[in-house]
């Protein structure tokens, strides 16, 4: 290494930290820290990035991944109940068809989306059913007739029953649906139910929007009609 | 420390989480010194109260060290100002004020908690209200502490049954803290902000706000655009620096637990109160302040700044030392503004703007760093090792390296602008880091992407091309070049290379929740490619031990990153300025070392790490001749189609090429220090590393989620049966359904009898389906 060269490398790394100083230098303690951060560079003839240290460590072993996985309580719901309509349906998980859509299942079953979360959890639960189906009436058939503070049940795998209340319905064009908001995977928990609406396409066999309720958890709710 | 000022406890000694806390003052300016529980507060968790002194919105921690007798304490200036509880009971504060506050308070704490500390049990009297800032006390004096009885109903369930603090036990007290902020408004506030109060205040933790930023961004969202912004607020100790550093020292060279006991003995009999005053009393503080006037002769500097004890013999009380309101100084042209999750340059002038900037800022998906603007002058208090005596030199050393820098930087100015080839010049002759700096290479690989279908599908990573030109910003690739001549063997680093995410998505997740200390970025480049570059160039980094069998120190540019590091282990991880790092790995030492300079041994991996604008793993490994070395691998977050994740096996076992198999399909062979990325449906894969033979090497079933990334790197050496799968994970990838098609048959908006009339009276058909709309359009109306 050659010297002057050298020598002109750390008299700009000086010249940085002047940069610094003038810029920071409006305070005793801003100005303090800089006079470090000068002597640091003296010192390494670079910067030199703050000490990590205190930086989080973790085991990653696969077997303590397992044993975490091992730990998570996964469950999942297997029937909704809306009595403003009269709806009583099982529900199953699914995922999506061979074109990335919602796989919702037949007839008078709901989907709920795997993928997603469970209800009552962070994020978004989502039910999916058709309105109609092969001819036959769907079990979301009156999903659209839904109002702000009717009550909708899910019963889990484990037994557990969660209250939900409306408190939202409306039709979006389907081109417009705002999934990434529907199926977000965190956030507060809400709990969306999702059917067609809007106009018939006979040569499609397809309507042109979704209708879209959102519920969220009864006691969140409640509680603060409570205290309205 | 805390709201001492307000509560009827007018002793010198008083208890923070059942902690001894001390309150000193010289008349002009008061500190507290607390002493943790050596239990808790260990060396790193004084190392990051230290380190916590730049951080703004919290009532900053002024030292942090060990007792000559080994007890941890922390010193902590005492600050007189309206509180949010004081404000709630005068009933000056209107409600959405109040929720402001509380939300200032939470990005304020949640900036905390990036660096691993916590609170316990924020209460309205923690928030310190000093004009339109706020500011915590308490942040990270809560650790190992006994819950006292006033701060039961601000802690979390699990803190009151004797839990570490967490940053869901901080989510807690904050929706009681804007419980309170609302007063009697809250029968009229938003339901958003009663229901994030009901969610916050869950007794399970999980099922709480998951950060406090998420609280904040969901508060601010309820308060809507009237509402009145807080900043946080950066309290200037300077002026308390004197007293701290004496304290501290006395403190340091005789024993604070005891002193602080005796103190309060001699209080409880002397029945010392003065009322709203702190008061400094008694035999402890006689001999502290026997200490000090000792520090103050042996230095013989300082007269006028005298610490006034006008009485120091033991037994005795003291007559109040009123306890001055300290100036909360808030130079908002240095207040280093946080920037909630919004990557903002370090530079201290940015501060400004960023506070300015009322926009909430949502957490987004990303659990796994959160960004945040660190002023330039706060990263490099970190590199003053020196503790109780760094005040002192830090100001010689300003004063020196502040002259020294304005000198030079003129004869800088001169040689730079004398028109030579000063780039080219540095570069060939400076230390390779400089060069590193100014060349910021980046080979950006082309783009191969992995399909994302839903069946398994395998891109092998291509080697990267030799470094093309590209600005900071756009480079996506991860490079390893030599560090020095010296530096042992270096491998060209494999790249995975798909596309650049095009959603929002892209921001990569750990699971694990752990608080995220974030390395300051540092500032190499910035001088030298001066346009904002370093703005958008953080990458997320985690470090990964897979060197079997050695216990190793970490160091980056020469500092230590973590201590103690095991095989299989990961750190991190930190947030990093794109550009290049000297990272050293040495055996570990028994006590740690902060300056890789003063070590005397010699590194076992001492290489120079390109670092991209993306997240990267960066693994310590034996190469397949067996010799550690370093790599630094990018990981690929774009996006995957819905119902699919990602799998990345990287071969980083000393022994030679490998075959990935996914699922039992052997999905290509991968050289070492090489890997391969493959998209597959989620749920359970079947990992395997297949040697020569055909022998699997080593295995694992791993469940990734939808939208999950999985890393998972094989390290150890077959031959001696340390081979094991280490596991990084990452979420963020996932895309929604494409669609829900749920109809297919048109019979909304008919009856059936109205069916029945369709068959035949095709105008009544007609008037049907129109009054069908009308009734449809009605119940729409609801909505």
């Amino acid at each position: 290494m050659n010297h002057p060269v050298a020598h002109g490398a750390i008299v700009l790394a000086i010249a940085l930290a002047s940069v610094g100083s003038i810029v920071t230098a409006q305070s005793d303690r801003a100005s303090g820290a800089t006079g470090g951060s000068g002597r640091a560079m003296l010192e390494s003839e670079a910067f030199v990035p703050a000490s990590g240290t205190g930086v989080p460590v973790r085991n990653g072993s696969i077997e303590s991944d397992q044993a975490a996985a091992a730990a998570r309580v996964t469950r999942h719901p297997t029937q909704v109940q809306v009595g403003a309509i009269g709806l009583e349906a099982p529900v199953i998980p699914v995922g999506v068809d061979d074109k990335s859509q919602f796989d919702v299942p037949i007839a008078t079953t709901v989907g709920w989306y795997r993928y997603g979360s469970a209800p009552g959890q962070p994020g978004a639960s989502v039910l999916a059913a058709h309105v109609d189906y092969n001819g036959d009436r769907g079990a979301f058939y009156d999903l659209s007739k839904l109002k702000p503070g009717d009550r909708v049940t899910v019963k889990m795998d484990d037994g557990a029953t969660l209250q939900f209340t409306v408190t939202g319905v409306y039709e979006v064009q389907k081109h417009e649906l705002p999934a990434e908001e529907l199926f977000r995977k965190d956030g507060t928990p809400v709990l969306n139910l999702i059917t067609c609406g809007g106009t018939f396409n006979p040569q499609k066999h397809s309507y042109n929007a979704n209708v879209v309720v959102t519920a969220e958890p009864a006691d969140a709710v409640s509680a603060q009609s409570l205290t309205a | 420390m805390n709201d001492q000022s307000e509560t009827e406890r007018g002793s010198a000694v008083s208890h923070w989480f059942g902690l001894d806390q001390l309150r000193l003052s010289d008349g002009e300016h008061g500190i507290d010194v607390t002493v943790g529980p050596g239990s808790h507060w260990d060396r790193s968790h004084l190392r990051r109260l230290r380190q916590s002194g730049d951080l703004p919105g919290m009532v900053p921690i002024i030292d942090a060290d060990f007792s000559a007798d080994g007890k941890p304490f922390a010193v902590t200036p005492v600050v007189e100002s309206p509180t949010l509880s004081s404000l709630v009971e005068t009933g000056d504060l209107s409600w959405t004020n109040g929720a402001g506050i509380a939300e200032a308070t939470a990005r304020a704490i949640h900036e905390a908690h990036l660096r691993g500390l916590f609170h316990g049990a924020i209460s309205p009297a923690d928030v310190h209200v000093l004009g339109n800032d706020v500011a915590i006390s308490g942040v990270g004096l809560g650790l190992g502490g006994r819950l006292p009885a006033d701060r039961l109903a601000w802690a979390a369930p699990e803190v009151r049954d004797g839990a570490d603090p967490t940053e869901r036990s901080d989510v807690y007290s904050l929706g009681k803290v804007l419980e309170a902020s609302l007063g009697p408004a809250i029968d009229t506030a938003p339901r958003s902000i009663r229901r994030l109060i009901m969610w916050s205040s869950s007794d399970t933790p999980e099922a709480r706000p998951p950060s406090a930023m998420e609280f904040a961004s969901i508060l601010a969202e309820g308060l809507g655009e009237e509402r009145k912004t807080y900043g946080p607020a950066f309290i200037s100790t300077s002026e308390m620096n004197e007293l701290a550093t004496r304290a501290s020292s006395a403190v340091s060279s005789h024993t604070p637990s005891e002193t602080a006991r005796s103190i309060e003995t001699n209080m409880g009999s002397a029945g010392v109160a003065a009322a709203g005053a702190a008061t400094v009393a008694a035999a402890g503080v006689g001999a502290l302040a026997g200490q000090m006037d000792d520090v103050e002769a042996d230095t013989g500097a300082d007269a006028g700044t005298g610490f006034e004890v006008a009485d120091t013999d033991p037994g005795t009380t003291i007559d109040a030392e009123v306890t001055a309101p300290v100036p909360a100084g808030i130079p908002t042209e240095t207040a280093p503004a946080v920037a909630a999750s919004q990557a903002v340059s370090p530079a201290a002038d940015d501060a400004v703007a960023t506070e300015d900037d009322d926009v909430p800022v949502t957490a987004g998906r990303s659990q796994f760093v959160h960004e945040y603007a660190v002023p330039a002058a706060a990263q490099t208090v970190d590199l003053d090792e020196t503790y109780l005596p760094r005040k002192q030199r830090r100001r010689a050393g300003l004063m020196f390296a502040g002259i020294l820098a304005l000198g030079l930087a003129a004869i800088a100015w001169g040689i730079v602008a004398s028109g030579n080839n000063d780039d080219s010049a540095i570069g060939d002759g400076s230390p390779a880091s400089v060069s590193e700096a100014v060349t910021t290479p980046s080979s950006e690989a082309p783009a191969t992407s992995a399909t994302e279908a839903p069946a398994t599908s395998v891109t092998e990573a291509p080697k990267p091309p030799e470094s093309s030109e590209q600005s900071p910003v756009l480079n996506t690739a991860t490079t390893v070049t030599p560090a020095t001549s010296a530096s042992p063997t270096t491998t060209a680093a494999p790249t995975t290379t798909t596309a650049a995410p095009t959603t929002t998505t892209a921001a990569p997740t750990t699971t694990t929740a752990a608080p995220t200390t974030t390395a300051a970025p540092a500032t190499s480049a910035a001088p030298l490619v001066p346009e904002g570059g370093m703005k958008a160039s953080q990458a997320a980094v985690q470090v990964l031990h897979g060197v079997p069998g050695a216990e190793v120190d970490v160091y980056v540019n020469g500092r230590a990153l973590t201590t103690g590091f095991n095989t299989g282990e990961i750190a991190g991880p930190v947030k990093l300025t794109a550009g290049s790092y000297d990272v050293a790995l040495f055996a570990a030492q028994a006590n740690a070392v902060e300056a890789a300079s003063d070590r005397a041994d010699k590194p076992l991996i001492s290489q120079k790490v390109t670092v991209g604008a993306d997240p990267a793993t960066l693994v310590a490994h034996l190469d397949d001749k067996g010799q550690p070395t370093l790599t630094a691998f990018k990981e690929d977050l774009s996006p995957v189609a819905p119902g699919q994740s990602r799998v990345v096996l990287r071969n980083l076992m000393a022994d030679g090429a490998v075959d990935a198999s996914v699922n039992g399909t052997i999905v290509g062979s991968i050289a070492a220090g090489q890997e391969v990325s493959a998209v597959v449906p989620a749920g359970t894969a079947k990992i395997e590393f297949v040697g020569d033979d055909g022998k699997v090497l080593t295995s694992a079933n791993v469940t990734v989620g939808d939208g999950e990334l999985a890393s998972l790197s094989a390290i150890g050496a077959p031959a001696s049966s340390t081979a094991q799968i280490v596991i990084e994970r990452f979420t963020g990838l996932s895309t929604a359904p494409a669609g829900v098609p749920t109809g297919d048959s048109g019979l909304l908006g008919t009856d059936d009898d109205q069916a029945g009339l369709k068959l035949v009276y095709g105008l009544m058909v007609v008037l049907a389906l129109s009054g069908g709309v009308v009734a449809f359009r009605r119940q729409r109306s609801w909505s």
